[in-house]
């Protein structure tokens, strides 16, 4: 497959969750694509979507339920799928879980089972999607270990989760995450947990693989830095939908959405010197799940609200100029409609 | 800042927490894991001072020595109250501890577990008014809907419980009962670690305006430098127990002294990608039960030399107000 | 209560739009307990059950038309039918009369309905004389027929006593004695379990021994030996509370566990910590914050025994070692259907095993519905 064809187009996905007090709709009519050894960043705040939409591309968006849309996959062993039409527990999304697409998770300590070394967990990846024996399978392990940087990965294979640290750990996972050259790797929050030294060097290792294997990558993240390094596109989500997606040189020096400009704002510049100013700070706060504004989810924390328009249609996603898209009716004018 | 003015609040020297580390059964204390290993900082009274590591440098520790949650293995806390004078108050016993409480009040990191959540709002709001004795009950009620109201909560919340609150809404809670009974010094561990970006802009704010109405004085507990920049005048880094570098904020983002601090100001993502960094940081945080000789940072310190594997760095002063612990600090200054 | 009105006028203000302010923001813990529990379905056919047999046993002089102790004629007679329809035609429920013929030479006894006369059931008739609750004095039945006749909706036993009036009776002790013995549990436990998870250390060590020590000898054999020294000569009412006590020295280790466990992990939550921070006293720590804290586990718990408490009751006086007759509990009644003959000519001997297997049911499902609801952190 040649570099940036589509790999995963993502059309109107919605999912609802079920709670006792109605009906949550996480994500809400979600639109995009991922292409071949790019790497795609989402970034939002709680309640955002970022972590169910991710989920929902190996179907275990579960409890929450996909109620529409589509999650085509340009599959290597089954060709073109629309993986929204699989079942969950069938055997067809667990011949592309781990295989194609793999996912690296936030706590390390958990995503662990703690009753099996290492080796027996990464090379029963390998034994479950390939026909390869045990031994040949923990040699295969041995050399992802090694090649995510881990010291000594031999001796590695025998110990138990809970006897490494935290970083140690998180290059363990993505070396199984790794193991099968999946397409497509979903990292959501791979770094949250970690101190900075650890993450800078988690993030260097991602990077260093993906351009070795050619992967793409999904990344999730609540911190702009850390996107801004890694990611070559980004996406940002609010409420469930998109309010912006641009490749990132772009969505960090000329933000569009007002919630984007909002989200730059409130995040302390570490070179500034702020002596008697303070932040610009976005008012009030996420808001009632069971309750979204009508019209743009944005609209009631909005400083350029636009009264009658804002609070009563919702904005499309629509291109603004080259590989920009913004949901905003302040760019109406100047939208190309796609 | 008006230097001349400056008033202790809070002497802390050569704080020390060992905790020992069991063998098994048959074997005896085995060695020490030193968590806060000779700390000295002052305070001073309207300042924030923070308090900045990764995990295991022991500032959380330090935090909790300061408000005697634990008691110290070493050093002393000396706090200048403004009715009794200056009190060590490291060696008192809780009983005598527990009319100071209420001039030393914490905001914790976790808005979930810090508030009971079989308490409502007033109840748990209420509560360092409830200890601090009868003196203090008079207007129980207009105390607690002023302090919400000034924390950014309606009065109206008062009746309800904790699950009724957003994270941000809950911080604003935990806020409104550290500072009920007027203290004269908050510990804030992490205050906003757990918040989505743009409820910690809105709660640091809030810290900074109820500082310049309260007349508060903060020691801010967090790992991350951006916001510590934001808040702190001046500010102490520490690694593995010890500060190695301390002084103004100003000085200290403008020119690290110490190659730990410059290494992290390296490495840490910023949004502006265009200006290149060179990454000065490698390696991990040392492990607190196997420490190396001599300085502990030279294993990942690009400058080390023999003398820094034999002899450990004494923190000194280098300019006016900075401190750092560093066998080179000062040619590394280029003074 | 007035908090469930407000969530029931709130779901429907939700339909009209008003989407203001959720009364259960200011529900306490117990009302969302109370919501989440009904959810859950089958704890409430549990909760059902129980308030029917409480009911029961607190009225059960008066709904019972016999007295428990009173011998008749009609011995093993079967469960006798209600009937509504008269030679056609409909008629109040009523119930035919039963004449025994004893076949002379095989002395089986069987019975012939005699369907010429209806005798209607009448309420609130006059039967024997009771004491309710201990001094109000009455001779009022919820349902009964006249003399001649008699209703047995459960049978009779062997000496023609009433298994209905008696299964009633049965119940009111095996129901009593599981509170009783919970009590004495819960006490035990929050003490003993108490000083063991607040102190620690030494005072730790020896709680967690003994209880260990008791746990580990087996509790049948240990409730015989118990029930084996019991004086024969003791009344029923100070056998009854030796039963209680016996159960309860068993049942106190899995309660001092679980209130010692719980108190460990409480102790390290953050907002004990800000409490200490705030000034409170230890006392005020452990009575406003760590109890209120356990008290829904504690419940659970405490549910969730009193099926083992009943069991164990049943067991002992099933075995002999326990109440004894003349006192009637469930297991005392078992006693009777031990047998071959029970099982195959007079199964309705066998009623009480059902009402203890729903009564341990019913407290079973209660218990489960209490613990899945009672989680503060869950929304």
């Amino acid at each position: 497959m040649e570099d940036n064809a589509v790999i995963l187009n993502i059309e109107n996905l919605k999912i609802a969750f079920k709670m006792r007090q109605g009906n949550v709709t996480a994500v809400n009519d979600v639109s995009f694509q991922l292409r071949k050894g790019h790497v795609l960043g989402i970034v939002g705040e709680s309640g955002c979507g970022k972590s169910v939409t991710a989920r929902s591309l190996m179907r275990i968006e579960a409890p929450g339920k996909l109620l529409s849309g589509e999650i085509n996959f340009q599959s290597k062993s089954l060709g073109k799928v629309g993986i929204q039409r699989l079942d969950p527990a069938g055997e067809l999304i667990r011949e592309l879980r781990w295989k194609e697409i793999a996912m690296v998770f936030q706590e390390p300590m958990t995503s662990f089972g703690p009753m099996h070394t290492f080796g027996n967990q990464i090379s029963e990846v390998l034994t479950l999607h390939n026909k390869i024996g045990k031994t040949e399978a923990i040699e295969m392990a041995v050399e992802s270990l090694r090649a995510v940087g881990m010291p000594r990965p031999e001796k590695l294979i025998k110990q138990y989760p809970h006897q490494i640290s935290g970083g140690m750990r998180q290059r363990a996972m993505i070396a199984m995450a790794l193991i099968c050259h999946p397409q497509v790797l979903i990292a959501d929050e791979p770094t949250t947990a970690l101190d900075v030294s650890t993450e800078s060097q988690i993030l260097d290792l991602l990077a260093e693989r993906q351009k070795t294997l050619g992967t793409s990558i999904l990344y999730i993240s609540h911190n702009l830095g850390v996107v801004a390094n890694i990611a070559d596109e980004v996406m940002v989500m609010y409420l469930g939908q998109i309010v912006e997606h641009a490749p990132v040189s772009d969505l960090f020096a000329s933000p569009k959405h007002p919630y984007t400009v909002a989200l730059l704002n409130s995040i302390p510049n570490i070179d500034k010197d702020y002596k008697n100013q303070k932040l610009e700070v976005l008012q009030g706060s996420i808001p009632d799940p069971y309750n979204h504004p009508d019209g743009c989810p944005f609209h009631p924390r909005c400083p350029k609200l636009i009264h009658g328009l804002c609070d009563m249609v919702q904005p499309r996603l629509l291109d603004v100029s080259l590989n920009c898209r913004v949901a905003c009716h302040l760019y109406n004018a100047s939208q190309k409609t796609s | 800042m008006n230097k001349a003015k400056k008033e202790l609040l809070l002497e802390v020297k050569d704080l020390c927490m060992h905790f020992p580390v069991q063998g098994s059964f048959f074997d005896k204390v085995r060695g020490v894991v030193k968590a806060v290993d000779g700390v000295t900082f002052n305070l001073f009274k309207s300042s924030t001072f923070g308090l900045v590591g990764e995990s295991g440098c022991g500032k959380t520790t330090t935090g909790r020595l300061i408000m005697k949650v634990m008691k110290p293995t070493g050093g002393t806390i000396i706090f200048h109250d403004n009715e009794t004078g200056i009190m060590e108050i490291n060696a008192l016993s809780n009983k005598k501890m527990r009319p100071l409480r209420r001039k030393i009040q914490m905001i914790f990191q976790d808005p979930y577990s810090s508030l009971d959540p079989r308490m409502t709002i007033q109840q748990i709001v209420g509560e360092p008014l409830r200890a601090a004795g009868k003196e203090h009950m008079n207007n129980y009620k207009n105390k607690i809907a002023a302090i919400l109201q000034k924390s950014g909560l309606s009065a109206d919340y008062m009746d309800r419980y904790p699950h009724a609150f957003s994270g941000g809404q809950r911080q604003r809670i935990g806020i409104a009962r550290a500072l009920v009974t007027k203290p004269q010094l908050v510990v804030a561990d992490e205050p906003v670690s757990a918040l989505d970006v743009s409820v910690q802009a809105q709660i640091l704010n809030l810290l900074k305006e109820l500082q310049e109405t309260l007349g508060l004085t903060y020691l801010f507990i967090a790992h991350d430098l951006s916001v510590i920049r934001y808040m702190c005048d001046t500010l102490a880094v520490m690694y593995v127990g010890k500060i190695v570098e301390m002084g103004l904020s100003e000085d200290i983002f403008n020119n690290p002294a110490h190659p730990y601090t410059e290494g992290l100001l390296s490495i840490i993502p910023r949004t502006d990608s265009k200006t290149k960094r060179c990454k000065r940081l490698t390696g991990g945080v040392a492990d607190a039960s196997n420490l190396p000789s001599g300085c502990y940072f030279h294993p990942r310190c690009q400058y080390a030399k023999d003398i820094c594997k034999i002899e450990q760095p004494v923190l000194r002063e280098i300019k006016n107000d900075h401190q750092v612990a560093c066998h080179f600090s000062l040619k590394l200054q280029g003074i | 209560m007035k908090i469930l009105q407000k969530i029931k006028s709130h779901s429907k203000s939700k339909k009209e739009g008003n989407k203001n302010y959720n009364p259960l923001y200011s529900a306490s813990q117990w009302t969302l307990i109370w919501v989440k529990f009904k959810d859950h379905k089958l704890a409430l056919v549990g909760l059902i059950i129980l308030a029917l047999f409480y009911i029961a046993v607190l009225f059960a002089p008066i709904i019972t038309p016999y007295d428990p102790w009173e011998d008749s004629r009609y011995i093993y007679c079967p469960p006798t039918r209600i009937h509504l329809f008269h030679a056609g035609k409909i008629h109040r429920p009523f119930v035919y009369m039963e004449n025994i013929l004893t076949d002379p030479e095989t002395f089986n006894r069987t019975f012939k309905t005699d369907y010429s006369k209806p005798y209607p059931i009448r309420f609130f008739v006059k039967g024997f004389e009771y004491h309710w609750l201990g001094f109000i004095k009455g001779n009022r039945h919820l349902f009964g027929v006249v003399d001649e006749v008699g209703i047995h909706l459960m049978g009779t036993d062997v000496l023609g006593r009433d298994c209905f009036s008696r299964n009633i009776r049965g119940l009111q002790i095996s129901l009593t004695v599981g509170l009783i013995g919970v009590i004495i549990t819960f006490i035990l436990g929050c003490i003993i379990g108490g000083i063991a998870g607040y102190y620690g250390g030494i005072a730790d060590n020896i709680v967690q021994r003994l209880m260990e020590f008791i746990s580990s000898i087996p509790t049948i054999p240990m409730w015989m030996a118990l029930g084996a020294i019991i004086p024969s000569d003791w009344g029923n009412l100070k056998v009854y509370f030796a039963i209680t006590v016996i159960l309860a020295l068993r049942s106190w280790t899995g309660l001092s566990r679980q209130v010692r466990s719980k108190l460990l992990q409480l102790r390290e939550e953050e907002f004990v910590v800000a409490a200490k921070v705030a000034g409170t006293s230890d006392w005020k720590i452990i009575t406003t914050h760590l109890l209120p804290g356990f008290m829904s586990y504690l419940i659970v718990s405490l549910t969730l025994e009193i099926p083992k408490m009943i069991l164990g009751e049943t067991t002992l006086s099933f075995l002999g070692l326990g109440l004894r007759a003349p006192t009637v509990s469930l297991g005392v009644l078992l006693q009777d259907a031990q047998n071959l003959a029970a099982i195959s000519a007079y199964p309705w001997l066998m009623i009480s095993a059902i009402m203890v297997i729903l009564s341990v049911l019913a407290f079973n499902f209660v218990g489960d519905g209490i613990r899945d609801a009672a989680d503060p952190y869950k929304n």
